[in-house]
């Protein structure tokens, strides 16, 4: 801070000194140019290229051997995604059904810890860190260690189960129940997200207009419904939109715990683009997934773009 | 934000009440929830193999051994993959701030033509998922020859649509007095960016290097997309790889995924709000 306070000074062209960055002489209107333009090379190289790569490679009959030999074949890799030996439709739609739930599930239960955490002042810090523990930590451990919380024969969870005489369950080790319980690791890990978005937008309620309410002989229920879900609902649209867009792109807990199985039970886009891309070298059909996934995701972008807009303007 | 300076609304007021048990209770049995299966995992990893596979699950280690851990590292070098991580995740820290907040300067203090065309070029790439790119930055990546090498893992994440939105952002609220400031007293632009705005962003620059060092320290499919050399693998893919190569050795697949996530956790506990404030405010995953 002190350089910023000096700099109004005299004293100043001392400060700034002979050092490299002053001896750095370059003129005032060269500079943003000197900046950006390695940027948007780097941008042209690292993800403009890749993705008009993408759309090249989904167009044509790609030869891992020589790529450039490879037959122009319009909309075929996406046509093809449909037949029936594609198992683009059952990725597809466990992507939907996993979407749909961990959305349905991370909003509300986001909201419901963040009242709980609003409750407590002291102690706050410390449940803020449970919450938001599982978050921080690398998917890969947090799929290794559910894994074998779910273990059917030794998972403490099924012994838990066989305490209260439930039968042992397979969880993700069984096609009906796999897609469900990587799901539920899921939500589990990202709880705190939502909730620490929730607890900030609470936060910001003013206290006089909960209080005015109060005096007014609103009750606690009323209080909840009528004032501080409305006052959330621009914060319930971005978690949600967040949420969404998060959901699409599960990779690494399907990869460490299920590996798309049993069978295809657990097999979502992402998984499916690294398997026919890398495992099948079928290159044309995981970049017309990729670009179907990219579609759909753009358009709930958008709409967070939208959301966002208010925030972005001064 | 999280500061605990104002009073929530709905607090007690002091008197130990029926319904403030009841709601300690609940958030106890949520923390709980979210946090034993971390103990479970740390205190199963000092258990020898026959406890932790026994029908009948014990909580606290009856046979306490560190068995696991001498065993694990003489089998995959577990300290290695630590070290990886921490090297590439603090690079790939480092040159975000840098390139974020260099551009953030140029979007916030200068005006030149094309400015928004650029700055919109750069932040719709934000709604790009990386499924989209992972394939051919992979090719990109092995034309280069860069497969199996540090470079790899951090070349493609080198700037951040984000990280430059943030700072821009954060930059515009710098007065421009000061700037001006240290144009007439003949200081260069790499100056004023060096000791005005940077020692000004630390805010930002805080919430956005722990939300980069995270998502990078945490990441997998890219990693696991180009490294295949043992002596080469991040913290997560040697977690992986242990699962997939030695998934019937229980013991050591929790020991290596408490090697992942304890460090992690007491750096959370030790910077909690930091930590919670960066990521809410970038909003992470």
């Amino acid at each position: 801070m002190a350089t910023i306070e000096d700099s109004h000074g005299s004293q100043t062209r001392d400060r700034i000194g002979n050092g490299l960055l002053s001896r750095l002489r370059i003129p005032r209107n060269a500079f943003p140019w000197l900046v950006l333009t390695p940027v948007l090379i780097y941008y042209f190289v690292f993800l403009i290229y890749p993705i008009l790569y993408a759309i090249w490679v989904s167009l044509h009959l790609w030869i891992i051997e020589d790529p450039s030999a490879s037959q122009f074949v319009l909309f075929r890799n996406y046509s093809d995604l449909l037949l029936p030996t594609s198992r683009f439709l059952d990725a597809f739609r466990n992507t939907l059904v996993y979407v749909f739930i961990r959305t349905v599930a991370l909003v509300p239960l986001g909201l419901l810890t963040a009242l709980l955490l609003y409750q407590f002042r002291r102690t706050q810090r410390f449940y803020l860190f449970c919450v938001f523990a599982p978050i921080v930590c690398p998917s890969a451990a947090i799929a290794v260690l559910w894994k074998w919380l779910y273990h059917p024969r030794f998972g403490p969870i099924n012994a838990q189960l066989a305490e209260i005489g439930v039968p042992r369950q397979g969880f993700i080790t069984v096609a009906d129940q796999a897609l469900y319980s990587v799901v539920a690791v899921d939500i589990w890990q990202h709880i705190g997200f939502g909730a620490v978005i929730f607890l900030a937008g609470l936060m910001s309620i003013p206290e006089q207009l909960l209080e005015a309410a109060r005096i007014d002989g609103a009750n606690r229920w009323q209080l909840f419904w009528r004032i501080t879900l409305p006052l959330l609902s621009h914060t319930t649209l971005f978690v949600t939109v967040i949420t969404l867009i998060g959901s699409f792109q599960v990779f690494d807990l399907i990869l460490v715990m299920t590996s798309g199985g049993p069978g295809y039970a657990t097999y979502v886009l992402s998984y499916l683009i690294y398997n026919e891309g890398i495992l099948r070298t079928d290159m044309g059909a995981a970049s017309a997934i990729s670009l179907v996934m990219f579609v759909i995701i753009m358009i709930f972008t958008v709409i967070q773009f939208r959301l966002l807009r208010p925030r972005w303007e001064y | 934000m999280f500061d605990n300076g104002s009073a929530p609304a709905t607090m007690g007021k002091g008197k130990l009440s029926f319904e403030r048990v009841v709601l300690t209770l609940v958030m106890l049995a949520v923390a709980a929830g979210m946090f034993v299966p971390f103990i479970w995992m740390v205190l199963s990893s000092f258990k020898p193999y026959q406890e932790i596979l026994s029908l009948k699950p014990t909580l606290w280690p009856q046979g306490f051994t560190v068995g696991n851990y001498t065993t694990l590292t003489s089998e995959l070098p577990f300290l290695r993959y630590f070290l990886n991580s921490a090297g590439v995740s603090s690079v790939v820290t480092l040159v975000i701030l840098f390139t974020s907040s260099l551009c953030g300067y140029v979007f916030a203090k200068f005006d030149f033509a094309y400015k928004e065309l650029f700055f919109m070029t750069i932040i719709s790439s934000m709604m790009v998922p990386f499924a989209v790119v992972v394939l051919p930055l992979y090719f990109l990546i092995a034309r280069l020859g860069m497969l199996d090498s540090y470079l790899g893992l951090v070349i493609p994440f080198m700037v951040n649509a984000f990280g430059i939105f943030l700072m821009r952002q954060f930059m515009e609220g710098v007065p421009g007095d000061l700037v001006d400031a240290g144009r007439v007293d003949g200081a260069g632009e790499m100056w004023i960016y060096w000791r005005i705005m940077l020692p000004l962003s630390l805010n930002a620059l805080s919430a956005l290097g722990v939300f980069v060092f995270l998502w990078s320290w945490n990441s997998l499919w890219w990693p696991f997309m180009i490294i295949s050399k043992s002596e080469l693998r991040t913290l997560p893919l040697g977690i992986a790889t242990l699962a997939w190569e030695y998934a019937t050795r229980v013991d050591l697949v929790i020991t290596g995924a408490t090697i992942g996530v304890v460090p992690i956790l007491i750096l959370f506990a030790l910077m909690t709000r930091t930590i919670v404030r960066g990521v809410a405010l970038t909003g992470m995953k």
